[in-house]
């Protein structure tokens, strides 16, 4: 197998360990993020403190480097405009996030244990994620990421 | 506040973090989950694979998980299946217009201290903050 096929591999199965371990595979644990008060939920927050302990400092060396491990360019995105597209799109984003208390990692994670309200989401996200390609959008930025 | 629990998710977060960390130092791109899942379309076969074996090896870990404690897949909303329905047709298409998801934008973005992903990641979780308090969990519409 080839190297890269086994490190995409074995990155996959961190995430979805490190999702075990956030706890965030229950939709009531993330939508009670989202519920100030004594009903709030610490998962999600200490989540993204979480990955940043670790994203932070590689992109901070990986930059600094200029370079990936395997000696090619970095391929960052470059775009830099907030735009309206973007701006719709998180909103529109945030509502599916606050209605079913799911977003693509744990969604794509839970794909395989068959529970119905994982099953509807995975569906009609896939649908969604299609529609918004097809669509030819104003600004003509394209969907890289 | 239980401090296991918050323990547990910062050691999941730099799992997260170590996973996507991985990805970019061998590829030099930074793409969360949708972006992987829309990239299976997308782009040379070689990038197709990978992002294929990621996902597979995701769901199968996922899977290893559930049939070892299920319980921590339980939805407990008490919402509607029809519910979850809108919730991913929202999330897939606000994925792609938005360039991103919680972990393109929100983990990837945020670490290179990109402006579109940081207005992203606050405009994820204001909508989602009205919508919840609007319609609470285990609460009628």
């Amino acid at each position: 197998m080839k190297k890269a096929t086994l490190l995409s591999l074995c990155a996959g199965c961190l995430f979805a360990v490190g999702m075990y371990l956030a706890d965030l595979e229950r939709p009531a644990n993330i939508l009670g993020a989202f519920q100030l008060g004594r009903q709030w939920d610490p998962r999600l927050m200490s989540m993204f403190v979480g990955t940043q302990l670790v994203q932070w400092p590689v992109t901070r060396l990986l930059r600094a480097r200029g370079k990936t491990m395997r000696e090619r360019p970095l391929r960052f995105t470059h775009h830099r405009a907030v735009d309206l597209k973007l701006c719709l799109g998180a909103l529109l984003f945030g509502v599916g996030w606050g209605l079913g208390g799911i977003c693509p990692g744990p969604g794509m994670t839970a794909a395989l244990t068959g529970g119905s309200h994982v099953v509807m989401f995975l569906a009609t996200f896939l649908i969604g994620l299609r529609v918004a390609d097809r669509v030819t959008w104003g600004s003509g930025v394209p969907a890289t990421r | 506040m239980d401090i296991a629990i918050v323990q547990r998710a910062v050691l999941g977060g730099a799992l997260i973090g170590a996973s996507f960390s991985l990805r970019l130092a061998y590829e030099g791109r930074s793409e969360g989950i949708s972006g992987m899942t829309a990239g299976l379309w997308q782009g040379t076969w070689r990038e197709r694979v990978e992002r294929g074996a990621f996902l597979c090896a995701m769901a199968l870990a996922g899977l290893a998980f559930w049939l070892f404690d299920p319980d921590a897949f339980v939805n407990t909303t008490g919402r509607p299946r029809w519910i979850f329905a809108l919730a991913g047709f929202c999330v897939g298409t606000g994925a792609r217009m938005a360039n991103g998801c919680t972990s393109g934008h929100g983990v990837l973005g945020i670490a290179r201290h990109s402006l579109r992903s940081l207005v992203a990641l606050l405009l994820y979780m204001a909508a989602a903050s009205a919508v919840v308090t609007l319609y609470p969990p285990g609460g009628a519409l």
